[in-house]
């Protein structure tokens, strides 16, 4: 490693760092929060039972609030109280266990020119460019996600299929992904990239969409997340495939979601300049959709490195 | 404690050396509101120790502030059953006219892509300018781990800036990560 390298690493750091101040009442907000957490853990410790009735009656109470101003004139009053109503309705949504049982079906369409490519085991590359002539272009594409498997087709404008990639891991052993690639008839198995022991910092608030494991996929989680860092807000009602769904944007993100109100788990997503729109359904984990997850390799494909 | 004298102290305190404490925080996760976010979780923990801490709180919170994140603070972030999805490239895709300055902002970008403990030694280094046994005995660890993980970080960075360089060298796009279990 040259110096110059050192050099230019600690000139960055200076730069990425400069405008940085201590926000106001940091200490008030940690002993705040340092008080809550205490709260939350006596509480949790004296009635585990009770936690989900709490939830269900906060719900109840979300309603009640949201209700109250929404026809009202006080702007700011209305998204509070909005928002701690779709707060409420995760902290509901999060009760349900059966809420993750579901197989997350979602399907999306692309901007005309998108091209899709695999460039690892575990990493797309979304392009506007080379375009329609490119192999990889693609018109929409289909996943399936379920207990943290994925599959996903990709097809072209034409619905010809482009790739097919499935990742799955089995309990702690390490996960692989699998690609079948149909413009050259090849495919090739890869696992997935050593955990690099997960960086700290939140979920919530970073560019684009990051989902932990848990209920839904994590998408109530991360709904919940964003909602309270302000990285998503609500902003009103639509109806969306007969669904009354509660609409949020995000300013920063780009993300416009629609979720339902009774599950909070998301049936419409647009994101991006590449993406024009993305429906999902939630559908019961029977024989035949899971069989929807597993990928199979055509006859007559060969088997190539995967990409690092 | 008497929680409104103990947090008007440690007001002032921020005040005065929250900026340095705040931009090795920032280092340590890549982003200023994840950097906000240890730093407050640092202060939390120093609030919970604040009888017996004598003199200024520096020291033991910049010493925390290494701990939380070496030791996997928010460790349900780690990237098993993550997915990103369609998650824009927001580093230096577009040259401002001078490679040196590209070549920072990357480096200060992909350091968030080591592992915690070569990041924190990075951090340690080459931000605070500490020596290798400054920097093992802030990290809690032997000096030889600090050298090799200091050489690792370096390599492990140079590597990236260089297949970055190459992605990046088309022009703007978004890229999908996709990450499972």
């Amino acid at each position: 490693m040259s110096t110059d390298l050192e050099q230019s690493l600690r000139s960055g750091m200076e730069r990425f760092t400069e405008d940085i101040g201590t926000p106001h009442g940091l200490a008030r907000k940690a002993y705040r929060h340092r008080q809550k957490r205490r709260m939350t853990a006596r509480a949790a410790t004296a009635a585990t039972a009770a936690t989900a009735l709490t939830a269900g009656a906060l719900a109840v109470a979300g309603v009640t609030r949201a209700a109250g101003p929404a026809g009202g004139h006080h702007g700011q009053a209305t998204q509070t109280a909005a928002d701690a109503y779709v707060v409420t309705r995760v902290e509901h949504a999060l009760a349900q266990p059966a809420l993750g049982n579901d197989l997350e079906y979602a399907r999306t369409v692309f901007q005309p020119g998108t091209t899709l490519q695999a460039v690892g085991p575990a990493v797309l590359q979304i392009s506007h460019r080379p375009g329609p002539g490119s192999p990889w272009a693609v018109g929409y594409a289909v996943h399936w996600m379920y207990h943290g498997a994925m599959r996903m087709s990709a097809l072209a404008p034409g619905g010809q299929p482009v790739f097919d990639l499935s990742i799955a891991a089995t309990g702690t052993a390490p996960g692989r992904s699998i690609m079948v690639i149909y413009h050259n008839k090849s495919w090739w198995q890869a696992p997935l990239p050593r955990d690099p022991g997960g960086g700290p910092g939140p979920v919530a608030c970073r560019p684009g969409i990051e989902l932990g494991p848990g209920p839904g996929n994590g998408w109530p989680a991360f709904i919940r997340g964003e909602l309270k860092c302000g990285g998503l807000a609500v902003t009103g009602r639509q109806v969306v495939d007969g669904i009354d769904a509660i609409k949020i944007t995000g300013a920063r993100s780009g993300i416009t979601l629609w979720v339902s109100p009774s599950t909070y788990l998301p049936v419409r997503l647009i994101l991006g300049r590449a993406v024009r729109q993305t429906d999902f359904q939630w559908l019961a984990p029977t024989p035949a959709n899971l069989a929807h997850m597993k990928v199979q390799v055509p006859a007559g494909f060969r088997q190539v490195p995967a990409p690092k | 404690m008497e929680p409104d004298r103990a947090i008007g102290d440690l007001e002032l305190f921020l005040a005065e050396r929250g900026k340095p404490l705040l931009r090795t925080a920032v280092l340590l996760t890549g982003s200023k509101e994840a950097g906000e976010d240890l730093l407050q979780a640092a202060l939390e923990r120093l609030l919970r120790h604040w009888r017996t801490i004598e003199g200024s709180p520096e020291g033991y919170l910049r010493l925390t502030l290494y701990h939380l994140a070496t030791d996997g603070w928010r460790r349900q972030r780690a990237w098993r059953g993550r997915l990103r999805l369609l998650q824009p490239v927001t580093g230096p895709a577009v040259a401002d006219g001078t490679g040196q300055v590209d070549l920072r902002d990357t480096l200060v970008r992909l350091l968030v892509q080591l592992p915690p403990r070569q990041r924190a030694v990075i951090v340690a280094r080459y931000w605070e300018q500490l020596t290798e046994a400054e920097a093992a005995e802030v990290l809690g660890c032997s000096v030889g781990t600090v050298k090799s993980a200091a050489s690792r970080g370096l390599r492990r960075l140079r590597e990236l800036s260089e297949s970055n360089h190459v992605a990046d060298s088309g022009t703007q796009h978004e890229r999908a990560e996709e990450r499972t279990p």
